[in-house]
């Protein structure tokens, strides 16, 4: 830091050496406005007369050239007269002293508010130097079993101190990764059950979800009820009202999933990346019952919501986004620790989430690994790690 | 600490230049000369120090800081050196960095190497450029600050990496050419606005302000060439001109500052033209400013408007407003005490340069509005898109005369010409021309009158411009010797246009385009060449994956080049690119692209596109031309001495 200082200061003082001399010398009139212009009319005239002696003018035409540049010279003498560049330099020293004070106290007091002088770099190479196990070499073969074999201690941990909803949330997310979706089902609904609030609302639409991938994409009513719920707690969440609308087409009330899958799309955020699967299913609905989508309109309440969700610009609650963006940086930047912590942690839970929905998509482990690690939590970097050897070693 | 530098100079470089457009202008104003003199040394300062920052926040991206928050956005362990250096200005902030760092860069060249120039006029034009830098740099350091870091603990692995388009060559040199060619007209602006404020437009002051208009137009030619290149081989359709609102934007301060250079030249030789002259000087850089805006505000939703924030938009556009709002409410002020110089007759080297000037003029105003009009209809929530079919109906016309003009022109003596002896000069070229159309007529099938207009004119313009230079040199070593360069530089420039509007007549007119699924083994054929795919197969790149198909082209049965396509897909961006195989030739293009699997084929793009080389080609030769003329000794006058007669008449101090 002090380092920092000094490097800034002479920062400051080679570019006030480099600006104020002028101000502090005194110097000798120079020449004037007038002798600038007769240099440039001199060397037009010699440029007429190198044009004569190649013949690309005629002697006439020389001639008048001549005249007018002459013509323009003697202009030139009207107007030199009280020609500002024969004036004298004063108050040079008042201002240049003034300069000194007052440039480096600005610059100095702005880069106070606006930068950070306490925080080092964090070039790549130093922050390296920290040892991560290597994912590109692809692995021990030996370690995709190993991966099974750590799910099943990881079990075996949670029937004897079942008390740890992350734990059956860690559990059901890894069981989802490797599509034993019946039991990441139950996992889920060991976690649903001893959450309360919204947290148990929102496992509660996760555990929905593997309950109907379990059941080869049948919406049952176990599913249907925590869907309500997960609905009634977050109305602007996609997934419940899909798999509700999904339900609806299954029973033969086209019309009313139709209804729903066109409020899905009025909430929106536009442009989402599910918005696809909503288009499609829009799609279907509307070839299977003959209705065009054009004439349903979506309901006031869905509008409403719509609005909200475009205000708020809160993050999509599936939507995949690889990092921080400004905004979460300029928000972090003003709390205090334990939030920050908090915020990250949060991130990192949206990120697992997305990986279990996307389980192919290995730069995410890849991300989550890495983010595990920073946080120091070795176990579940492990686990993103194992994950990440078994993708590597399918491909 | 080195980004935090960068930071620090940043901020003394906006406080350098409120001194360097206060006191020089100042100093100029009451005639005090130490307040003159300290313009020169401030715009030296400023560019040290903004290239001191433009270096940290290159180091920051060299060595992968991601707790730089810009660094971070952009960049990533993974990326090529190359690009790593590229990416400080492939985004919002540091592109803007760079607009300012080039803006310090000509006004240090003026500091320094400005010793010919009076210096009341240098002091005021330096003032004027130090006002235009510290709105960029208030811009910069308060809305789109790079040095914006992110919190230690919530520094990331690794960055989010860099738009897969951006990462090409082509593109890593395009943006600084364009901003030299942009922000160098700013010295052209700040010329004129100082010569408006002194009251004076003499045939000095054009000289002393065409080596800066010629070396920013030589940069911008350079620009829109390598934006137009990048164009075509990049985005994988084989076009090279769309009227997309941001090429135009490139397109309309290259037009005016072309008329400008032109106009310019009336000024010097004949004192004419003068207002005129000092307005286009002002619109030149106007439109650089509207191009700035329309890119950077997000106004324009395109491949080059990664900023999208309202807030930078309305600031850019408030300084666009008070730039040109400004300089013409002082133009309407000062402009009419100009006092009109050398008279001409309409049938002169004036009159065709003052016809020049007037379809460039239109020209401009009909890609402003063709550009504009969109957007404006837009805000009134009328959807009009405004596309290629306007512009070669409006635009292309207007050109017609004006390159039937440039044939003739420069065989035009100034004051008064006769039209006939000039037309005696060029009856071969004139016959040469109906020659050339005719042929054409003959080979080509489709687009018959445009294409005989378009060789037509290419044949016109090469034939007069070498009928002038034969005229001149009668081809005699010690004549041409003896030629000025600046000659020289206006021969090549008009040649290389003749290329260039060859190379467009072709690739415009005459392209052949073949989409179809090809299986290995299989062979097509375009343009007269027979094209086998010998296999598709994929290869990791540094930090992308690609689907190379691997095809040989034969004519008449004899091989002529393998063409290697691939289709990257970019892992961390998640976006796929094309990347074009190309081969080259003299007559033109063999271009290919591969897409994506169907069947047991892949969809394949085969093109022949004619002359398409020679665009470029004739774009070099007109950015030679510029610089040739660059280097002409008249623009090499040493400072005068003080005059002795002066002297002596002064009181002794």
């Amino acid at each position: 830091m002090t380092s920092l200082w000094l490097a800034i200061g002479a920062l400051t003082v080679l570019v006030l050496g480099l600006v104020l001399p002028p101000l502090l010398r005194r110097r000798a009139p120079g020449a004037e406005r007038a002798d600038y212009d007769l240099t440039v009319f001199r060397d037009q005239i010699n440029d007429i007369d190198r044009d004569l002696e190649r013949g690309l003018v005629s002697a006439e035409q020389a001639d008048a050239l001549r005249t007018e540049i002459q013509r323009r010279i003697l202009a030139l003498a009207d107007r030199s007269d009280g020609s500002p560049e024969n004036a004298q330099g004063g108050g040079g020293r008042v201002l240049a002293i003034g300069i000194a004070g007052v440039m480096p106290l600005a610059a100095f007091l702005l880069y106070l508010d606006m930068g950070s002088p306490e925080q080092p770099g964090a070039p790549a190479a130093d922050r390296r130097a920290a040892p991560q196990p290597s994912v590109a070499d692809g692995g021990d073969p030996a370690q995709a079993p190993g991966m099974e074999a750590m799910l099943d201690r990881l079990a075996e941990r949670m029937r004897r101190s079942p008390d740890d909803p992350d734990g059956w949330l860690l559990l059901a997310r890894s069981y989802l990764s490797m599509k034993r979706y019946a039991d990441a089902a139950a996992a889920f609904e060991e976690a649903w059950t001893r959450l309360d609030g919204d947290d148990r609302h929102v496992v509660g639409i996760d555990f929905a979800e593997a309950l109907v991938i379990a059941d080869g994409g049948r919406v049952g009513d176990r599913a249907a009820g925590l869907l309500r719920d997960g609905r009634a707690s977050d109305p602007t969440h996609p997934k419940p009202r899909f798999y509700l609308a999904n339900r609806k087409a299954q029973n033969g009330d086209l019309a009313g999933a139709l209804r729903d899958l066109i409020d899905i799309r009025a909430i929106g955020p536009e442009g989402a990346p599910w918005m696809n699967a909503v288009e499609q299913m829009i799609g279907r609905v509307a070839g299977d019952s003959g209705i065009d989508p054009a004439t349903v309109a979506p309901t006031e309440d869905a509008i409403a919501l719509g609005r909200e969700v475009a205000e708020s610009a809160r993050p999509d609650p599936v939507a995949d986004s690889p990092g921080p963006t400004r905004e979460d940086m300029r928000q972090a930047a003003e709390m205090t620790p334990e939030e920050r912590t908090a915020m990250i942690r949060g991130m990192v839970e949206g990120l697992a989430l997305r990986l279990e929905a996307n389980p192919d998509d290995l730069a995410g482990w890849r991300r989550l690994a890495r983010a595990y690690r920073v946080l120091g939590e070795t176990g579940k970097a492990e686990a993103a790690e194992a994950r990440i050897r078994r993708l590597l070693d399918q491909q | 600490m080195i980004t935090e530098i960068g930071h620090f100079a940043l901020i003394l470089a906006l406080c350098v230049a409120i001194a360097q457009s206060v006191v020089p202008m100042v100093g100029a104003q009451r005639g005090n000369t130490a307040w003159m003199d300290f313009a020169a040394p401030a715009s030296i300062g400023q560019l040290f120090l903004v290239g001191v920052s433009f270096a940290a926040l290159t180091h920051a991206y060299v060595t992968s800081d991601f707790s730089v928050l810009n660094v971070a956005a952009n960049s990533h362990t993974d990326k090529p050196m190359l690009y790593k250096v590229s990416g400080v200005w492939g985004n919002h902030e540091g592109s803007m960095l760079l607009w300012v760092l080039i803006l310090a860069l000509f006004g240090g060249a003026v500091g320094m190497f400005g010793r010919n120039l009076p210096p009341g006029l240098k002091a005021r034009a330096l003032a004027v450029q130090a006002m235009v830098a510290v709105g960029f740099l208030l811009f910069v350091l308060f809305t789109s600050n790079p040095f914006e870091r992110i919190p230690a603990e919530m520094v990331p692995l690794n960055g989010r990496g860099l738009n897969p388009l951006l990462q090409d060559p082509g593109l890593a040199f395009h943006p600084p050419f364009l901003y030299l060619g942009y922000v160098g007209f700013s010295m052209a602006f700040s010329f004129a606005i100082a010569a408006l404020i002194e009251g004076r437009v003499d045939a000095a002051w054009a000289r002393w302000v065409r080596p800066w208009t010629l070396a920013a137009w030589c940069f911008l030619t350079v620009g829109i060439a390598l934006g137009s290149w990048w164009a075509y081989y990049e985005l994988g359709w084989g076009g090279w001109w769309y009227w997309d609102p941001v090429e135009n934007a490139s397109f309309m301060p290259w037009l005016a500052g072309t008329a400008l250079l032109h106009s310019a030249l009336v000024v010097e030789k004949r004192d004419g033209l003068k207002a005129w002259t000092v307005f286009l000087a002002i619109v030149t850089f106007g439109l650089s400013l509207l191009g700035t805006f329309l890119v950077r505000s997000g106004v324009l939703s395109s491949v080059h408007a990664f900023a999208t924030d309202p807030t930078r938009g309305v600031f850019i556009l408030a300084l666009l407003l008070i730039t040109i709002a400004g300089s013409l409410a002082l133009f309407a002020w000062r402009g009419p005490s100009m006092k009109a110089g050398g008279l001409f007759q309409p049938i002169s080297r004036e009159g065709s340069l003052l016809f020049n000037n007037l379809l460039m003029s239109v020209g401009t105003a009909t890609v402003l509005l063709g550009t504009l009009f969109p957007l404006l209809a837009q805000a009134f929530d009328y959807k009009v898109s405004v596309g290629p079919p306007f512009f070669n109906s409006v635009f292309v016309p207007l050109m017609v005369p004006m390159i039937v003009a440039m044939g003739i022109g420069p065989l035009l003596s100034w004051k008064r010409a006769d039209l006939m002896p000039a037309l005696k000069r060029l009856w071969f070229v004139a016959a040469m021309t109906l020659g050339a159309a005719a042929l054409t007529g003959v080979m080509v099938g489709e687009y018959l009158v445009m294409s005989m207009v378009g060789i037509g004119l290419a044949v016109w313009l090469a034939g007069g411009t070498l009928a002038e230079f034969v005229g001149r040199t009668r081809l005699s070593p010690k004549r041409m010797a003896h030629t000025p360069r600046s000659a020289w530089g206006m021969t090549l420039a008009h040649l290389g246009l003749a290329v260039a509007i060859a190379g467009m007549t072709g690739a415009g007119l005459w392209e052949q385009e073949r989409v179809l699924v090809m299986r290995t083994g299989e062979t097509a054929s375009i343009g007269g060449f027979d094209l086998t795919l010998d296999g598709v197969d994929s290869r990791p790149g540094p930090n992308y994956e690609a689907t190379r198909g691997t095809f040989t082209a034969r004519r008449d049965g004899d091989e002529v080049v393998v063409l290697t396509p691939e289709k990257r897909i970019y892992p961390v961006e998640g976006r796929p690119t094309s990347e074009a195989a190309i081969h080259s030739m003299l007559a033109g293009d063999l271009y290919a692209v591969i897409g994506d699997p169907q069947g047991d084929g892949h969809v394949v793009r085969l093109y022949w596109n004619p002359l398409v080389p020679w665009m470029w080609v004739g774009c070099l030769i007109m950015v030679a031309g510029g610089t040739l003329s660059l280097t002409d000794r008249r623009y090499r006058i040493g400072a005068p001495r003080r005059s002795r007669l002066r002297a002596a008449a002064q009181p002794a101090e």
